[in-house]
């Protein structure tokens, strides 16, 4: 009886709705070719993969990977380093390209505005490779950041020897490469507010942070909070290659990450399937931070992504 | 008349035909198909700076003509080499001919061969005269580069002179020596004595400028007996941080570092850093190799008085022999060191020749030093670089014209000269260098290239990771002082745990059994 | 009370003005370093310890060196080729997926923007996606760079977020008039949203522009990289070779490092000169003025 009701909703909505859904064919398409059908390898967490015998052949190891990598001496560490790093670089990465949106959207000369956006957004472009060259010699004794840190009573050595600065360096060097970028999209979500809306308030005589406050942020609140909720959803990952250009032996207590081990193994011999088993557990992690957020948020907010 | 003309064409051809086959040997394969191969091979940075594909440089283009076949370059891109390598060996067709360091494939390459995907060369010996000869010739480089059940993976970069395994070493600033009439340093006191005149007298901010990877080469560690990480000591396998010895190294190297003889980001210092140290006095002394290192300071040195000079690994009693050193294996673990054919080639027969012809006169010749006449001249009897290469016109460095005219700046399968490397390190502080860093013993202690079996080698590879983390990041805190030599028992266990007695049995074994080869 | 309002609005503006300006400096400058050590000799920005202002020393003799390099030119070529058309291949798939899944009563949109967000999470790795992408024939051309990347998910939400946002009055309007889900798209839903269009654009150009990993992995012709991918095997040479401590090798893929710097100067500026075009689209409120039109 029950079946029937859902089968019935189906052929009622194909009825309605065909036309849109052939319209999306490729769309799904993309999805299955590019990102279902080669989810199987997803599987060789539990095989001791190797290339030559392929997905199928390779044997199966049950767990082993995922022990090998719980049972890791360093594991602890590891993991506390991840989310201390990427729980910090949301904190307080998160709101600075909202708060320069806020600020470039009061400039009302147009040309200095696009100017400041214009050069805000440049370090998005310069390889890793050479912004983390230039982070060393900065935070170096000679240094332009070495130099007033040591006015500050800081010894002769370079920042990134000791442990404590690591967290500042990486997070403050990642906000200064992405803020312009990231604050792309807020000014576009900020131009479609209603201009109307401002004229009223400043009737009422609001000032320009009550404006702020009771306008501008309110209107992008749904993109603010999609984008937290896909920003929590990557908390697990903090990618190798910034983190192995910046860090060094002396400080690998506060700077060794999930990723720069996996790298590591991988770079002795490809041990594939404890790199995906690495990869999954992450995912699952990402996975329900999301899934808890999403929900947050549809309750009390009612934003959600599905 | 009209039967003698007949007679004399046949004459004729029949000369021709004895010539050809018996002469050049250039039709001798006509009848397994095209000589054509498909060669996957990692391009230097120096060559593919200039060109686009190694088949467009003037020694690939004589060796395609040398060996009367067509060479197809495919080159994975750069820096992402692992990742590519591994997708190639998941493709059901492999290129015919594969440039790669085979150890790096996931179990050793008896396991390549295993699971069929390259060729065991030495069912072919038949086939590959001249490779086979050397080998003969050599059973120390044989036992190098045959897997234990005596399979051949590839062919083999083989350095062919023990002075060509050594290209790197200590450089101190002549200049500064002179002045304050100090006489170069052989003992860990001397160094001392060196460096805190290089402090005070010179201001050196920096005056040791090495990385941890300077005592992975022995140096500084050599004075004491041991070296980091895995060395062969009287016919046994030993870890350098387990040996007694090797705290008291740490134990001298956290002093320098307390008297800022030790340059303070020592486990930071990449490439820029260390030019800047030395180049801007800030450093007298630095590890550096002869080319990239001594070469390069040479020619654009910061000012006129600016001089460098090799010394010898250091020892701890004056007049000593180092023991250890820097030391490469004659036969390198290095991108381009091993050729192998893989069991899709199309045809095998093509792929020996050309392949073997590296290892024979005319093929060193041409890896080695180019093209006679063009590249090279024999100069009483010395093969000698021409202008072309050591002065281009267009400025090109001696490094780029190498890389288009030879193959000896990098690795492939063939025997490199000593006598490029004489001329490639034409200064004389870097011929100074290197006749001095090569005073080593280093050779007995030197870990040859074992051949782990396939199982025991996944279970290494976690093992490695973990230890060599750890061992690095302990020695860097044991220098540093952030963690306190009294605890080094501790650190010891920390090693234990991360299963360093493990890995030394695996090695241990390894190595009898490459005793017994 | 008024003029107080003033005084307060004109303190307001300058100080912010003046903070922004000084971030602007703070932003500009490292990419200034670049440009200026790209001129200067090796030597010479040694002595600078990363603070440079005027070339010293001034040379072109990096550029020189770049440009011997044949393949930066026609790496420009490939990755032109791949931003346009890759952009354009972008923009009408995502916007149909975004306008599918922006649509209410439909009852296989929620099924499908779950199955799509869990794929932002699962995959199943390089090897397995190297085999989808050869299978469909794609492997050794430019093609590979542009129909695996069609759809970035995260671009694709905020779009579908954008796209919720038209007013559901206007799209009754359309389908009162008889129009069919082609002409509300590209008619009705695209025009009211050159912001987000720009700006998603922009997102896709950039990534085609920034984008490597594919092109190693799928092309096998050397002549077809783009330019990243030359820019990349540039400046990461020297890098992965002191992790190997491997002499030989280092010394045959030394590169100077202020061919680098040229490098990525050779690299960058095109997408610089771009930008201003794109920026207008998404600074004044396109979308307000159509709607009220």
């Amino acid at each position: 009886m029950k079946k029937s009701k859902i089968t019935n909703i189906i052929a009622k909505d194909f009825h309605i709705n065909w036309k849109l859904y052939l319209m999306v064919i490729p769309v799904i398409a993309f999805y299955i070719l590019f990102c279902y059908k080669p989810m199987y390898g997803a599987l060789i967490a539990f095989k001791n993969y190797s290339p030559r015998l392929g997905f199928v052949k390779s044997q199966w190891v049950g767990f082993k990977n995922f022990e090998n990598f719980f049972t890791s001496p360093d594991f602890g560490r590891l993991l506390r380093n991840t989310l201390k790093i990427s729980i910090t670089s949301l904190i307080v990465g998160f709101p600075i390209p909202i708060i320069l949106a806020l600020f470039l959207n009061e400039v009302k000369i147009s040309a200095l505005k696009k100017f400041i956006q214009t050069t805000t957004y440049l370090p998005h472009f310069i390889s890793i490779v050479v912004v983390c060259g230039m982070v060393k010699s900065f935070v170096a004794p000679n240094g332009i950041i070495g130099f007033i840190a040591r006015g500050f009573g800081a010894d002769g050595t370079n920042l990134l020897m000791n442990p404590k600065n690591f967290l500042p360096i990486y997070v403050i060097s990642g906000i200064w490469q992405t803020i312009g970028w990231d604050s792309i999209i807020y000014l576009a979500a900020l131009s479609a507010i209603d201009a109307e809306q401002y004229e009223a308030a400043e009737v009422d005589g609001a000032g320009r942070f009550r404006k702020m406050f009771s306008i501008t942020l309110p209107s992008i609140q749904p993109t603010i909070i999609t984008l937290l909720i896909l920003a929590v959803g990557k908390v697990m990952n903090v990618g190798y290659e910034k983190v192995m250009l910046l860090y060094n032996p002396a400080i690998y207590e506060t700077s060794d990450v999930i990723s720069t081990y996996v790298y590591r193994l991988g770079f002795e011999t490809q041990n594939w399937g404890l790199s995906t088993a690495v990869g999954l557990f992450n995912s699952v992690c990402n996975l329900v931070l999301i899934l808890i957020t999403n929900s947050i948020s549809k309750k009390y907010k009612s934003v959600s992504l599905w | 008349m009209k039967n003698l003309k007949k007679t004399l064409a046949v004459i004729n051809a029949a000369v021709i035909a004895a010539l050809t086959v018996s002469g050049c040997g250039e039709t001798k394969t006509a009848d397994s198909g095209e000589r054509k191969i498909d060669f996957w091979i990692p391009i230097s940075g120096a060559a593919s700076a200039v060109v686009e594909n190694l088949g467009e440089t003037p020694v690939y283009k004589q060796l395609q003509k040398d060996v009367n076949a067509e060479i197809n370059f495919i080159h994975p891109s750069g820096g992402s080499l692992a990742e590519q390598f591994n997708i190639l060996m998941a493709s059901d067709e492999l290129p015919d001919v594969i440039q790669y360091d085979w150890t790096k494939y996931p179990g050793g390459p008896q396991k390549a061969i295993d699971d069929g995907v390259i060729l065991d060369l030495s069912q072919y010996k038949d086939k590959l005269p001249n490779l086979m000869k050397y080998l003969d010739e050599h059973k120390d480089i044989k036992k190098l580069v045959e897997t234990d059940l005596g399979a051949l993976f590839a062919f083999p970069f083989i350095r062919g002179d023990e002075s060509l395994c050594v290209s790197w070493g200590m450089v101190v600033r002549k200049d500064w020596l002179d002045e304050l009439g100090i006489e170069p340093p052989e003992t860990i006191d001397e160094w001392e004595s060196m460096l805190t005149a290089f402090k005070e007298k010179k201001g050196a901010s920096a005056p040791l400028c090495i990385g941890t990877s300077v005592f992975a080469n022995a140096q500084f560690v050599g004075a004491y007996n041991t070296t980091m990480g895995y060395y062969i000591d009287k016919g046994e396998v030993k870890y350098g941080m387990l040996q007694p010895a090797f705290k008291d190294f740490l134990t001298k190297m956290h002093s320098w570092y307390e008297k800022g003889l030790l340059d303070k980001n020592f486990t930071l210092l990449d490439n820029t850093a260390i030019d800047s140290n030395i180049l801007n006095g800030e450093s007298g002394a630095i590890g550096t190799s002869i080319g990239n290192g001594i070469g390069r300071y040479m020619t654009t040195p910061p000012d006129d008085k600016f001089d460098l000079i090799g010394v010898k690994s250091p020892v701890l009693v004056k007049g000593d022999t180092p023991e250890f050193g820097y030391l490469q294996s004659p036969v390198a673990l290095q991108t381009n060191s091993f050729t192998a054919i893989s069991t899709s080639c199309k045809n095998i027969d093509a792929a020996l020749e050309i392949f073997d012809y590296g290892y024979s006169d005319a093929g060193h010749m041409l890896y080695n030093f180019g093209i006679e006449g063009e590249s090279y001249n024999m100069i009483d009897g010395y093969p000698t670089y021409t202008d072309k290469i050591t002065h281009a016109e267009d400025g090109s460095s001696m490094m780029t014209m190498l890389s288009q005219y030879t193959v000896a700046y990098s690795s492939g399968p063939f025997v490199q000269d000593k006598r490029y490397m004489e001329q490639y390190a034409a200064i004389p502080q870097q011929k100074q260098a290197w006749k001095t860093w090569t005073e080593t013993n280093m050779k007995e202690h030197l870990l040859p290239n074992l051949y782990i079996k396939a199982d025991s080698q996944d279970k290494l590879a976690l093992l490695d990771s973990a230890i060599n983390t750890y061992a690095d990041e302990m020695i860097s805190k044991l220098i540093i002082g952030t963690e306190s030599l009294d605890n080094y028992d501790k650190i010891i266990d920390g090693l234990k745990e991360r299963g360093i007695e493990e890995s030394l049995k695996i090695r241990n074994d390894a190595y009898q059994s490459y005793l017994k080869k | 009370m008024k003029i107080r309002k003033t005084t307060g609005n004109r303190a307001f503006d300058i100080i912010n003005t003046a903070l922004l300006l000084l971030l602007t400096i703070i932003m500009i400058y490292p990419l200034y370093y670049v440009l200026v050590a790209s001129f200067s000799t090796y030597n010479s920005i040694l002595k600078g310890n990363g603070i440079l202002l005027f070339p010293s020393e001034f040379t072109v003799e990096a550029y020189k060196l770049a440009f011997k390099n044949p393949m930066i030119i026609k790496g420009f070529g490939n990755t032109l080729f791949v931003v346009i058309v890759g952009v354009l291949v972008n923009l009408i798939i995502t916007s149909i997926g975004a306008y599918f899944l922006s649509r209410k009563n439909v009852f296989w949109q929620k099924p499908i923007m779950i199955l799509i967000i869990i794929t932002m999470y699962f995959s199943g790795g390089m090897i397995p996606f190297y085999f989808a992408v050869k299978d469909l024939g794609l492997e050794n051309s430019l093609f590979a760079l542009i129909v695996p990347t069609a759809i970035n998910t995260f671009n694709l939400i905020i779009m579908k977020v954008s796209f919720s946002d038209i007013p559901s009055s206007i799209e009754e309007a359309v389908k009162i008039d008889g129009g069919g889900h082609f002409i509300m798209l590209f008619k009705i839903i695209l025009p009211l949203s050159k912001a987000t269009l720009a700006v998603i654009g922009l997102y896709y150009a950039v990534s085609h522009w920034n984008a490597w990993f594919n092109a190693m992995l799928f092309l096998k012709d050397r002549s077809k990289y783009p330019i990243q991918l030359i820019l990349r095997e540039i400046l990461i040479q020297n890098n992965m070779n002191n992790m190997m401590s491997d002499v030989g090798a280092q010394e045959a893929n030394y590169i100077g490092e202020t061919v680098k710097y040229a490098v990525i100067i050779i690299s960058t500026v095109p997408i610089l000169v771009v930008y201003p075009f794109l920026q207008k689209y998404f600074t004044n409120g396109v979308m307000i003025g159509a709607v009220k039109g």
